[in-house]
């Protein structure tokens, strides 16, 4: 009867409402309870390998077990990191769901064989950790053509088996530099070259010679200082960018269209005066994007911008980025990956890398020229000392002020057998005591050995 | 072969077997050092069964007992879950609150089945209603505290509980008369209609006052359906057009009550709990991390670790046993309580009152489930509730025992006693009073 | 030796899973169990109803419809609620209501303002109806009587 269905009917309906409310309960806990693990305690972590299956995170590590050889994290304590919570923007800390031992059908187990195989090199990475000595910066290599990074350096580190009081440690310590912005200094120089010859195109720009008097003196007067005060003379593109000219440069960049530099920075990837860009990261670690300042091509700030000085930043892994399009002599960033497959509670496989690429900004013509100026440069006795074929842009970058100055050097090598490449900080280098070619040469030496 | 002609063999073995089951996963999986601790759990929940079902099969009288085998089944899986929380024992307390709870079920299960004799002792209903309410100022009054708890040694009543099944019983019995309304302005009003509002009134104010909302949602939602029966009742001459109306002012007072709440509520409505892991999400977040800890099928009856957390048996008791039996058996267990609401939609009750009362009961219910279990895991603001049926708490049981009495009147209910063919019957045709003559 | 294997056992976790799905396995077959039983009362139920409400059934004069009487208290009117609804003008929205217990129905009239009839009397309180009774409600008669295929008795 009518009234006694209406009373059903509203209690099937209180049953059902119940019952969907069931229904959105067990979607969500299926789809969130890795993240609810990532909270609890009573969950075991699986390990971190090399390309060689050596072990770079141990979620048993101690002191004791360890004891061998105490340092064997200290290479790539800020890159892996750990899951202590203390360091954020780590391999381990971003990716720790894939490390759980756990499964939603299983539960917390004691047993599994979660894991993640990273594409690093450890045996490399040490050699290059141990190649800075006493210095304090960081080095990043990859293989341009298929984008495993294989060494990832950042000092100084942190030993991960033996660090309580994160305040007592340096300052850097607990982030990889090279995935954070530092001041590019003339490595820059590519990238307004890459610019320039994408504005106005590859013949205007190897028929411009400018002279350097050592100083130069801009439409508004203020002085572009050359790192040689005696001045290189005239010179073209490809000497200039030899002698890492910066009054050549300040001169090209006046003759540039304001818009065509911008736009060239803004596909390459550069945040241009604060504009919004697409977030960078690698297996969830998150890249500091370039930023720079571009208001006016005769402005003193504008030029430093495109030398490599002023409100310019840059993380080295972007700046190996751009070097993979060059040594490619494509149009086609290789994005870079960390993870080359990892396991799952029962050991499938469930991610698997593949190379990826991206369009760099600026065409496959203009990354072949740079690359011909790159290795003409790169044939310079200065990096004899290398002793491969190399393309290479050094610079040196004035930070905190001008009180202490960074060497840099981005670069790739030309060789089938060891596509690489590579970008160097080396810290507090004004003395030039530690050169960036060493490491560079230690990077290709070990990675050939390999 | 019972009273209804029906052979229940199958299902008594069946009741039987999934206990045994039970007990012998408990046994299988659990954490205990010696087997005998097993023994005081096995040997209570298979008595239970056994006497329950004799009982059943020779002192009822009853027209359907699936309700009461359902009941014996949850109640017994509720004692074996009970008593293995952090390692297996036997929970006394929750026994013998089960077993009172299945004597409720029987009391109000006799007390509600005939209907027109329920309507006579109505007054007695409003008397019990207000006697809680007058206890609750008392001692909200004297002890400062609105909810008392009468401590009985082995468990404690909270007497507002009662509250609930009366308060069903007040919504089905004001929906029987309704010819006896005045109109009002634009409403129709019956003086039942009104008592009812009243009494939610009363509550409602006692514990704003009192600063303690947290019980409230279930009145109203026995209050909700018992307006909206009112409303779809043929006899009580609602137009569609009022009907929206009156669902337009209700939405209307919800987001308004959710708006205007005091702050200590608002504090509990807005709380992120993985930002407040260690503070006000607490609770919360052990249970969400206990449930993807246990996966679908547990860590063992006894091996959970969650028992250490405040209320881990009674408001978080779904998490509780998701750790320990796995996923699926909680969600299994959940459906067994809906399942009891779902039986009368099969079977399908003969009277309007009796539809009005089980829409009370799965209002009741359901609000008390949703409220908990949603709670507990974090899709709404999380209240001090009670799983029926499993969690543990004396009034709550035998409130859920009363309840499920009245469901099994629904199934089972008696129509008017027959009546002697004589002249008694004149008289009363002649006096018009024949709704009252076989009581 | 009982106690190593169940040990054993105990540690595996493919045997946890096992037991565990046994007893989700028992747990639904109960529930289908109770759920297939609950049918088997409802056929009961629906004989017990038959004796309760004396197989009594409504038959429209005019169309010779049969309307069956399913609930121990039906309204009878216009109104679009109305258990039993005759869409004629004659009859009030609320028009009357049919009782029953023990295989005995009677009918009340609610004020309507044309008025119900038993046997062509104006009622004016409940009345029992007999088998073949005829009812009026305005214009429209129905007949109460016993469903056609009888049985041995009412009770």
């Amino acid at each position: 009867m009518k009234s006694i269905k209406r009373g059903e009917r509203l209690t099937i309906i209180i049953i059902a409402a119940f019952l969907i409310g069931m229904i959105i309960l067990v979607v969500k806990i299926i789809m969130e309870s890795s993240f609810y693990m990532s909270h609890s305690t009573h969950v075991k972590l699986g390990n971190v390998y090399d390309c060689n299956g050596e072990i770079l995170f141990d979620s048993e590590a101690s002191l004791e077990k360890y004891k061998d050889d105490a340092n064997y994290f200290i290479d790539i304590g800020n890159v892996i990191g750990d899951d202590s919570g203390q360091m954020t923007n780590t391999l381990v800390s971003e990716n720790i769901n894939k490390l759980q031992n756990y499964n939603l059908l299983f539960g917390a187990t004691k047993t599994g064989k979660s894991s993640i195989h990273a594409t690093l090199n450890h045996a490399a990475n040490r050699k290059v950790y141990e190649a800075f000595g006493n210095k304090d910066g960081t080095a990043i290599a990859y293989n341009y053509k298929t984008g495993e990074i294989l060494i990832c350096v950042s000092k100084p580190s942190v030993n991960i088996l033996n660090y309580e009081n994160v305040s007592e440690l340096p300052s850097g310590s607990l982030m990889c530099k090279a995935f954070y912005g530092t001041v590019p200094g003339s490595t820059q120089k590519v990238s307004t070259l890459a610019a320039a010859i994408e504005s106005i195109g590859y013949s205007a720009v190897s028929e411009k010679v400018y002279n350097c008097p050592g100083t130069y003196y801009n439409n508004y007067g203020t002085g572009i200082d050359c790192h040689d005060l005696s001045g290189h003379g005239v010179q073209n593109i490809s000497q200039a960018l030899q002698n890492s000219c910066n009054p050549f440069f300040a001169q090209l960049v006046e003759e540039l269209p304001l818009d065509g530099i911008i736009n060239t920075f803004r596909d390459m990837g550069y945040s241009v005066n604060k504009s919004k860009n697409k977030e960078l990261e690698i297996n969830g670690i998150s890249i500091f994007r370039a930023s720079t300042e571009l208001t006016d091509v005769n402005d003193s700030i504008t030029q430093w911008g495109c030398i490599g000085q002023g409100k310019t930043e840059i993380s080295p892994c972007q700046l190996m980025m751009w070097q993979s399009a060059i040594a490619n002599g494509t149009d086609k960033v290789t994005m870079p990956y960390l993870i080359d497959y990892s396991t799952n509670i029962i050991g499938i496989t469930t991610h698997h890398s593949s190379t990826k690429y991206e369009s760099a900004g600026f065409s496959s013509e203009t990354s072949k020229h740079i690359r011909e100026i790159m290795l003409e440069n790169g044939r310079n006795n200065k990096y004899s000392s290398i002793g491969r074929s190399v393309g290479v842009k050094t610079g040196t970058a004035q930070v905190e002020n001008g009180k202490h100055e960074n060497s840099l050097l981005v670069g790739f090598c030309d060789e089938d057998s060891l596509p690489i490449a590579f970008c160097i900080v080396i810290e507090k280098n004004e003395s030039q005591e530690m050169s960036t070619n060493q490491i560079a040469a230690q990077i290709l030496n070990s990675l050939s050995e390999s | 072969m019972f009273h209804n002609g029906i052979k229940y063999g199958r299902s008594v073995m069946l009741v039987l077997l999934t206990h045994l089951i039970m007990l012998s996963a408990v046994v299988l999986r659990g954490n205990y050092d010696n087997i005998q601790q097993v023994y005081p759990l096995a040997i209570a929940v298979l008595g239970l069964d056994l006497v329950y079902i004799i009982t059943l099969r020779f002192f009822y009288n009853q027209m359907t007992y699936t309700m009461d085998f359902l009941l014996l089944l949850i109640l017994n899986i509720s004692v074996i879950f009970q008593s293995c929380f952090g390692g297996i024992g036997f929970s006394s307390k929750h026994y013998i609150t089960c077993i009172l709870a299945l004597i409720c079920c029987q009391i109000s299960f006799l007390l509600t089945r005939n209907h027109i004799r329920l309507m006579t002792i109505k007054k007695y209903l409003y008397i019990a209603l207000g006697a809680i309410i007058g206890i609750m100022l008392i001692t909200s009054v004297i002890f400062g505290r609105y909810n008392l708890w009468i401590d009985l040694g082995f468990f404690q009543f909270q007497p507002s509980e009662f509250m609930k099944p009366i308060f069903v019983l007040l919504c089905a019995t004001s929906i029987m008369e309704q010819h006896e309304k005045k109109k009002i302005l634009f409403f129709y009003i019956s003086k039942e209609a009104l008592m009812l509002t009243g009494a939610f009134l009363t509550i409602f104010l006692i514990q704003w006052f009192k600063h303690d909302l947290g019980s409230l949602p279930t009145f109203a939602a026995a209050y909700a359906c018992a307006v909206v029966c009112r409303i779809c009742y043929p006899k009580a001459k609602f137009s569609k057009k009022m009907l929206i109306i009156i669902c337009a002012i209700g939405a209307v007072v919800v987001v308004a009550a959710l708006k205007f709440a005091p702050g200590y509520v608002q504090d509990r409505l807005s709380v992120d709990i993985w930002s407040d892991m260690h503070g006000h999400g607490y609770q919360q977040c052990q249970a969400l991390m206990a449930i993807a800890e246990g996966g679908l099928f547990g860590k063992g009856p006894g091996y959970g670790s969650l028992i250490e957390i405040a209320a881990a048996d009674t408001d978080i008791v779904f998490s509780t046993i998701c750790e320990e039996w796995g996923f699926l058996v909680a969600l299994l267990i959940i459906f067994f309580i809906v399942s009891l609401l779902i039986l009368p939609m099969i079977n399908k009750p003969r009277s309007y009152y009796h539809t009005t009362m089980i829409l009370g009961v799965a209002a009741v219910l359901i609000v008390q489930m949703g409220l908990n279990i949603f709670g507990s895991c974090n899709l709404i603001p999380f209240t001090g509730f009670k799983i029926p049926f499993i969690s543990q708490g004396g009034s709550s049981m035998i409130t859920c025992g009363l309840l499920a009495g009245m469901l099994k009147a629904g199934q089972s209910p008696v129509f008017r006693k027959p009546e002697i063919p004589s002249l008694q019957k004149k008289r009363q045709i002649q006096s018009g009073k024949t709704r009252r003559d076989n009581i | 030796m009982y106690e190593e294997i169940l040990e054993g056992l105990r540690n595996s976790t493919i045997f946890s899973i096992i037991v565990s799905a046994v007893v989700v396995f028992m747990v639904l077959i109960c529930v289908f169990m109770i759920f297939s039983l609950a049918k088997e009362e409802k056929a009961i139920e629906e004989r017990r109803w038959e004796k309760v409400s004396g197989r009594m059934e409504l038959i429209d004069k005019k169309t010779g419809e049969h309307i069956p009487l399913e609930a121990d208290e039906i309204l009878i009117g216009r109104h679009g609620a109305a258990d039993i609804r005759f869409p004629d003008m004659s009859i009030s929205r609320y028009h009357a209501v049919l009782y029953v217990s023990n295989g005995v129905w009677r009918v009340l009239d609610l004020g309507s303002t044309s008025g119900t009839y038993v046997n062509n009397k104006k009622i004016s309180s409940q009345v029992i109806l007999k088998n073949q009774d005829e009812i009026q409600f305005g214009t429209q008669a129905v007949i109460i009587r016993e469903k056609g295929r009888r049985r041995r008795n009412v009770s």
